[in-house]
């Protein structure tokens, strides 16, 4: 599994890991059930500490996206999402709030944002479709 | 046992003329990699001279993996390993004869660990010291101090003279070998962008005192550069910006905290927030210890007043 | 691990030492016998009388070998001390080992007395070897003890080079200031007892009027002067610890 971080980034890099476990779960790449490298190799690997690794595991964790089980393996969790409707809301809002707030700075009209919410939308599911149809080829 | 690796209260060391640490609270948690940076001269090699009790403290105290510094010195340093700046050894010994020696004062030395690192570092083991290159000798000395098997390991430029894939190999060794195991790293470098990559901590310390103690990605997390537009100075006097620096109509100011009600602030006043961005720590640096304006789009501009 | 790398640091020395000290006592020995009497070079011709021995003890023992004694230890002190350390700047690797700051101390002044206390016994033994085999018999043993004045007048040298050599951070330093003082000392006794009629000890003194008696030349044991000296011998190990750990690195 590739995972990269950019230490450099402004970004903290737990957000970094986070922000691409999730994004390749959205995409298909992760399905419910796959298994995660261990908090050691992945720090190993990226060169990061141990703690920054756990961090962003563990937040995962509490979102309901990934399970550890009694041996410290990891796994994409089965039902990725389990909460209410209006939790799951409650949780988007602020990424919500960010795009307008930064599509207005933009001069960017609601419009022309909501187009490129669409988009992007669009892509993940072409996405998930190829992901899909490479899976079901495998078989 | 104590859940901080390094502890100290009020720390502050005298020399004629200077005040070369005034009043340092370090905190440093175990098991993590702690980044200790500075300019030269700002306090960071004295620290650690006490921190080893090659130097004693003029006012206060502290403690080293739960051990008071000075009436339990031999305790720390049965324990602590550490890396000097200036990587020098008996210039006759060679690395080999230099783990003989220094094994015998450690219970608890590897020498599997000793095989595994001359390995992995490619340490010319049977040349003199003193005929060792620079990047030798600081793989030397690494390889002492790692082989140590230490609960702390206190580094000072540890990467003096190494070749990237060498750091890359040093890098992993101590995320494997050190972080993972649950020991702790306290490094002073001025190679921010290894501090940047591996450090969970970073403690920032300016003429003597720390400036900044905090995870690094809270820091990352909190810190935001507020480039804003506006006819005349936008009034301010919050706590939480801690420099700003003006061109013209164009005013950038650094927050350390709550970026965006600080930019929600300013639009009241009437000036327009062009861009919130997060920094580096490199940026972060600049801005906490320099008095001039450190401006990240490379103008000069006008001197900044830190608020 | 300390004595090992004492040795490490020190072997050619000692190994030369070790070979070229017997030779050379050896030699002046003979020369001395020689002079002293020159119808003992014959093996056996002449029973050993306590003059000849006092002439051999003369030359040989009393004064080269205090001479000996005295310019070993100032030399080892110059280059055995944790002076050096400090000029070559690998003393806060030395220090930052788990063991306190008198542990240096101590261990350096120790092993350097044992070098110092062996390169003595090697001499004297040689110089009453050749004796022995020149008169054919040994008349008495006593001499043999000589070792101990010897080599408590070179543990004094070397504890105060060591220690000046501390002091000085450099063994160089410590080597001239060793000088300077030890020839104040060895000068004074004799300058104060000639011109003021005081008596001051002096370790020269101390070590010829042991080496006497013990050599059944003349003279009583000097206890006395021998647990003076003794108890000033360690007064420079521990100003060398007291030194050390007051410095800051």
């Amino acid at each position: 599994m590739l995972l990269h971080v950019n230490p450099a980034s402004g970004v903290p890099t737990y957000l970094q890991i986070e922000t691409q476990v999730k994004h390749y779960i959205a995409a298909g790449a992760l399905a419910p059930g796959d298994a995660l490298p261990s908090v050691r190799k992945l720090a190993v690997n990226l060169r990061i500490s141990t703690n920054t690794v756990a961090r962003a595991y563990q937040d995962l964790e509490r979102d309901g996206i990934l399970r550890t089980v009694q041996g410290g393996r990891t796994y994409v969790a089965e039902n990725p999402v389990s909460f209410l409707k209006s939790e799951r809301i409650r949780r988007l809002r602020p990424y919500a709030r960010q795009i307008a707030v930064e599509g207005t700075q933009l001069r960017l009209s609601p419009r022309e944002i909501m187009e490129l919410v669409q988009q992007e939308l669009n892509t993940l599911e072409e996405v998930n479709e190829r992901t899909g149809d490479l899976d079901r080829k495998s078989r | 046992m104590s859940e901080l690796a390094i502890l100290t209260e009020n720390l502050a060391k005298v020399y004629p003329g200077v005040r070369a640490l005034d009043g340092l609270n370090l905190n440093v948690p175990r098991g993590v990699a702690y980044g200790f940076l500075g300019r030269n001269g700002a306090g960071k090699t004295s620290t650690i001279r006490i921190l080893l009790g090659l130097a004693r403290p003029t006012e206060g105290r502290g403690t080293v993996l739960g051990f008071p510094i000075g009436r339990e010195q031999v305790a720390i340093l049965e324990r602590t390993a550490y890396v000097s700046e200036s990587k020098n050894l008996y210039a006759s010994l060679t690395a080999r004869e230099l783990v003989r020696f220094t094994r015998g004062f450690y219970p608890s030395w590897s020498d599997k660990a000793v095989a595994k690192y001359a390995h992995l570092f490619e340490i010319p083991m049977d040349r003199p010291f003193a005929k060792l290159s620079q990047g030798n000798r600081t793989k030397v000395y690494l390889l002492l101090a790692l082989s140590q098997e230490a609960d702390l390991l206190i580094f000072d430029e540890p990467a003096m003279g190494l070749d990237p894939v060498v750091l890359d190999e040093f890098l992993r060794i101590l995320v494997q070998d050190v972080i993972a195991e649950g020991r702790t790293v306290f490094i002073c470098s001025h190679q921010l962008s290894d501090v940047e990559q591996i450090a969970d901590w970073i403690g920032l310390i300016d003429h003597g005192r720390l400036l900044l103690e905090a995870r690094l990605d809270d820091i990352k997390g909190q810190f935001r550069l507020v480039t804003a537009a506006g006819n005349g100075l936008p009034q301010t006097e919050s706590p939480e910006v801690l420099w700003l620096a003006s061109e013209g109509n164009f005013h950038k100011y650094l927050v350390k905290n709550n970026a965006d009600a600080f930019a929600a602030e300013l639009g009241r006043q009437g000036a327009t927030v062009a861009e919130i961005s997060p920094l580096g720590l490199r940026e972060i640096f600049l801005a906490m210890v320099r008095k001039e304006e450190a401006c990240t789009s490379g103008n000069t501009g006008e001197m900044a007043a830190p608020v | 691990m300390y004595f090992w790398k004492y040795w490490r640091d020190g072997r050619t020395r000692i190994i030369g030492s070790a070979i070229a000290l017997p030779v050379l006592f050896a030699f002046v020995t003979c020369i001395a016998v020689r002079l002293g009497d020159p119808g003992m070079i014959q093996k056996g011709a002449v029973p050993l009388t306590s003059v000849a021995w006092s002439t051999a003890t003369e030359v040989a023992f009393a004064t080269c070998a205090s001479i000996f004694a005295l310019i070993w230890g100032l030399m080892l002190g110059a280059a055995a001390s944790l002076g050096e350390d400090f000029k070559e700047k690998t003393v806060d690797f030395l220090l930052v080992r788990p063991r306190r700051r008198r542990y240096w101390a101590w261990m350096g002044w120790w092993a350097g007395v044992c070098e110092l206390s062996v390169m003595v016994a090697l001499a004297v033994g040689a110089s009453f070897g050749t004796v022995v085999y020149l008169t054919g018999h040994v008349q008495m043993w006593w001499p043999l003890a000589t070792i101990l004045p010897f080599a408590l007048g070179g543990a004094l040298a070397y504890g105060l080079t060591y220690l000046m050599a501390l002091v000085a951070r450099s063994g160089r330093q410590g080597l001239s200031y060793g000088i300077g003082i030890l020839f104040i000392c060895l000068l004074l006794p004799t300058v104060a007892s000639h011109y003021w009629n005081v008596n001051l000890p002096s370790i020269w003194g101390f070590m010829t009027a042991a080496c006497r008696s013990l050599t059944g030349a003349s003279g009583a044991f000097p206890f006395g002067a021998l647990l003076f000296w003794t108890f000033i011998a360690l007064v420079f190990p521990f100003a060398s610890q007291l030194v050390l750990e007051r410095r800051e690195v």
